[in-house]
């Protein structure tokens, strides 16, 4: 993650967007509030970004506009569950987990019928760490009891999973607003998660 | 929604929150706790003592809401404040509306004055006589007359913005001269000003009208200068332009 900054006359240069674009996105949350950095400089005022964030932002914006409302467009960004209720095949079907770790998770968190969209995203993450080989079915339980006790936590924006492992002892944490995490030498990293980007993921998925 | 649930305040009463169809308040009222309803009309003095959900709320007079407000359309002929932030599709006030919090809606139409804690968001926002944001102004197009007082803003930004001076009635007992506008950064595609302060005015089409005061204008395709406003720097397309001096 980068932190680099793109004052906001670049921005508007470099992705060719105008200033009544930029404001009506920030008007349907499309541009979180907390991405608009104000900052003194020499001429006063001047407001930033978070480069790569915004950049993918507009991006996607500007792809997808074509055939989603602004207003569906910001359902999608926003970090609050949708109202999206599926059963496990059709969750199945449309490839968000595959059946063994359906099965799995059936087994661990006792959902049945329709899922509430955060159980389908916290299945969408458990499925993404073990399809990627990153963890094992031991580490995944683990990672759902984290889930489970935290589920407040995660409806919040920017919050990060982190898996460790140290010779052999893996942990996993929440971080919250995530600046950086230092670790013990010897210690590594097997995953990193952003459930803000899964949770865009899941929805594009979903749609 | 039950059939038939109506409160209604006649003189002077108060009454318990919950879920009515229709609330009204002739006199002088009060509602104790949060309170959603199809219809909230107010005549007289009347507080809300919660936050507040409404298809339609009408108040002549004045009321006092203590919480949040979220509902389809606003009228207000009167004066009505609220302690928190509000959700208002679509705004019509004749009179005063002031809040501690932000407003986001889709149209507002003032004739009189607006204030805000934070956010003014609109995507249409036609106002004739004074506002306040202590946050953001925006809006699609965003069309003001100043008629009285001074007028603030930290930041107006959208895409049509329009900032005219209006002569105040003379018979209002308003100050006297026109309204003015103090306000740090304006941002939008088009951009007409008068009586305005702004340290920064940046867009495609700036047109900096009679009465203005700018540190600093950067524009990218046109610009147009009334001869008694000063402006200090000007930058066109990045590069500095000397100012011209009548």
């Amino acid at each position: 993650m980068s932190h680099e900054l793109i004052s906001k006359k670049d921005l508007l240069d470099l992705t060719g967007i105008s200033y009544g674009q930029l404001y009506r996105w920030k008007r349907k949350n499309l541009i979180p509030e907390d991405w608009f950095i104000r900052k003194s400089t020499f001429t006063g005022q001047e407001t930033f970004f978070p480069k790569q964030k915004i950049m993918e932002r507009i991006d996607k914006i500007q792809t997808m506009k074509e055939n989603l409302s602004l207003d569906e467009l910001a359902d999608m960004f926003s970090p609050t569950a949708s109202s999206l209720n599926l059963t496990a095949s059709e969750l199945i079907s449309r490839g968000i987990a595959s059946e063994t770790v359906m099965n799995f998770f059936l087994e661990h968190t006792g959902v049945s019928g329709e899922f509430p969209f955060d159980q389908i995203l916290n299945l969408y993450m458990l499925s993404s760490m073990l399809e990627s080989g990153d963890i094992q079915l031991d580490e995944g339980r683990m990672l759902l009891e984290l889930l489970k006790e935290h589920s407040k936590q995660l409806q919040k924006k920017d919050a990060i999973i982190i898996f460790i492992r140290k010779l052999g002892i893996s942990s996993c944490l929440i971080l919250m607003n995530g600046e950086d995490v230092f670790f013990e030498k010897g210690t590594k990293m097997v995953a990193r998660l952003s459930i803000t980007k899964c949770m865009e993921e899941l929805k594009t998925k979903l749609l | 929604m039950s059939g038939q649930n109506h409160v209604k305040i006649h003189g002077s009463g108060s009454a318990s929150g919950g879920t009515y169809d229709k609330i009204t308040i002739r006199g002088e009222g009060t509602i104790l706790d949060d309170v959603e309803c199809q219809v909230f009309k107010t005549f007289g003095t009347s507080e809300l003592q919660g936050d507040i959900r409404y298809e339609k709320l009408d108040v002549f007079g004045e009321t006092n809401v203590k919480g949040a407000m979220h509902g389809t359309g606003l009228k207000v002929i009167g004066q009505l404040t609220s302690g928190s932030d509000a959700v208002i599709h679509h705004t019509k006030v004749r009179g005063s509306l002031d809040l501690a919090g932000g407003i986001k809606g889709e149209k507002a139409d003032i004739k009189g004055s607006i204030s805000s804690g934070g956010n003014i968001e609109m995507e249409t926002f036609q106002l004739h006589g004074n506002f306040v944001a202590a946050g953001l102004l925006s809006a699609e197009v965003l069309d003001v007359g100043l008629r009285f007082g001074v007028s603030r803003a930290a930041e107006i930004g959208g895409s049509k913005i329009s900032i005219k001076k209006k002569s105040a009635l003379p018979f209002l007992p308003f100050g006297k001269g026109d309204g003015t506008l103090e306000v740090k950064i304006i941002e939008g595609d088009d951009i007409t000003i008068e009586n305005t302060r702004a340290d920064i005015v940046r867009g495609k089409n700036v047109t900096i009208g009679s009465g203005c005061e700018i540190g600093l204008v950067e524009y990218s395709e046109s610009f147009k200068h009334n001869s008694n406003s000063t402006i200090k720097e000007k930058i066109f397309n990045g590069s500095y332009e000397k100012p011209q001096m009548k």
